[in-house]
């Protein structure tokens, strides 16, 4: 019996279906485990949303309930003083995770770069967009002239069909990157901002990070 | 499917698209992560190494078109500008166990990889020395009747002359890739390629042929051409 173990070790590993590429506009393909969490959750806020409506009937008007005293009105929404959780992390401590974070970012972004780089090398341009390719033959006298060059044997090259879907994806995620990278950093060096002296030029939205303007400052 | 090519030691593998092979001289390896087909043959089994013609310029002129490389097998090719010993594998695959490949890199840090390549293939010799100063290898190597040269230097012209005053053989040949923007990056390509013929022909070395390598590389040129040329018979 191990022996068939052993074996399995040794064959490929089997890996799920992906969404096909055609349908790739409805997100990830769900498995069978996505579909079990979305509908626990799914029936989970249906029991909430019935047990709150059974209680809303079952509501007693002349009842007191102690948060008739504790509940506040401000500017005509209830609240309630929730105690806050206790905080875990030290300000450094947060600090050092997002850098850890932007690191990650930056250098998955760099590896694709690199990737998109390789790729490009690969890809023969339109022929119009690039020069002819001219082959001279020097020759002493006009009769060693060759009368027609060799005949080359025809290779079917690559047209790069796979590559330059490659490429397509590849920069559509160096964009995506970028953007998180972006992002991360603005919101580092605003929450890092002691003397909130910035004004907002562009907020924040799907490519890019939001814009501030400081206050010039003189530096000593 | 495979077919040779008209350069003796390089082969065609016909498929869904073809591609330039060498014949592997050390089965069941590679250099470079490059694809490896097999063919099977009366029993025995023969393996190839697919070339790329984006990573080695050797390969862009050979599918350019280029009249001849002067490698053959058995043939001893002195390489200038060895990098990393990816074309000069395939060199070696075409010379093979007969010929011999004397593959020169400056740097360390490439002539590292080459030396790993060379330890594999044993008609490999690297040599870890600049080109400039072939007096410093000259105990290593012996004549040659090719030089390829893919040093990409502003005097590349006269490190090659200055191997082939060392090295090569009267009426062996050289093969220089000449790289427009390495010698001069203000002038035109086409004027940096005839300002280098010029310069050849001040060196015994005579041109025959002159390819650009469009469309793998930019601005890149291959020149192959004859050293000491026989001298023309005048009764004819």
């Amino acid at each position: 019996m191990s022996f068939i173990k052993a074996q399995k070790a040794r064959q490929k590993p089997h890996r799920e279906r992906a969404q096909p590429s055609e349908r790739e506009s409805l997100g990830l393909l769900e498995k069978k485990k996505d579909y079990k969490k979305r509908a626990i959750n799914y029936h989970n806020k249906e029991k909430k949303l019935k047990a709150l409506r059974k209680k809303a009937q079952e509501k007693n008007p002349d009842e007191f309930y102690f948060k008739m005293v504790h509940k506040k009105l401000n500017d005509g929404l209830h609240w309630i003083d929730v105690e806050r959780p206790e905080d875990t992390m030290t300000g450094a401590q947060k600090a050092l995770l997002e850098t850890q974070d932007m690191n990650y970012i930056n250098w998955k972004l760099n590896i694709e770069k690199q990737k998109v780089a390789k790729l490009q090398k690969q890809i023969i341009p339109d022929a119009n967009a690039f020069p002819k390719k001219k082959h001279i033959i020097f020759v002493d006298k006009e009769k060693d002239k060759p009368k027609h060059l060799i005949n080359e044997q025809k290779l079917k090259l690559n047209d790069n069909e796979s590559v330059k879907r490659e490429l397509m994806k590849r920069t559509r995620r160096v964009k995506e990157l970028e953007a998180v990278s972006e992002k991360m950093f603005v919101r580092r060096i605003v929450s890092q901002d002691k003397t909130n002296d910035r004004t907002l030029v562009k907020k924040e939205d799907m490519s890019s990070g939001a814009i501030y303007k400081w206050k010039p400052m003189r530096k000593r | 499917m495979v077919e040779p090519h008209r350069h003796s030691g390089v082969f065609i593998a016909r498929g869904k698209e073809d591609a330039l092979v060498t014949k592997n001289l050390v089965p069941g390896d590679t250099v470079y992560g490059e694809k490896k087909i097999e063919v099977e043959n009366d029993g025995s089994k023969i393996e190839y190494r697919a070339w790329n013609p984006f990573r080695s310029k050797l390969a862009a002129a050979i599918l350019g078109g280029i009249e001849s490389i002067h490698m053959k097998p058995g043939a001893k090719v002195l390489y200038l500008g060895a990098a990393s010993g990816t074309t000069v594998s395939h060199v070696s695959d075409i010379v093979g166990p007969e010929g011999l490949v004397y593959a020169v890199e400056f740097s360390h840090r490439s002539g590292r990889d080459l030396i790993n390549v060379a330890k594999k293939r044993t008609n490999i010799i690297p040599i870890i020395e600049d080109a400039r100063h072939p007096h410093k290898y000259r105990m290593l190597v012996g004549m040659v009747d090719t030089i390829f040269a893919d040093v990409a230097q502003p005097d590349q012209v006269r490190i090659v002359a200055l191997n082939a005053h060392n090295f090569l053989k009267n009426t062996g040949h050289f093969v220089i890739s000449i790289k427009a923007s390495c010698i001069d990056s203000t002038a035109k390509p086409e004027a940096v390629f005839a300002s280098e013929v010029k310069k050849m022909q001040g060196e015994k070395m005579k041109p025959q042929e002159q390819m650009t390598l469009e469309p793998y590389e930019r601005d890149h040129a291959v020149v192959v051409g004859i050293y000491r040329p026989p001298p023309k018979n005048k009764n004819k």
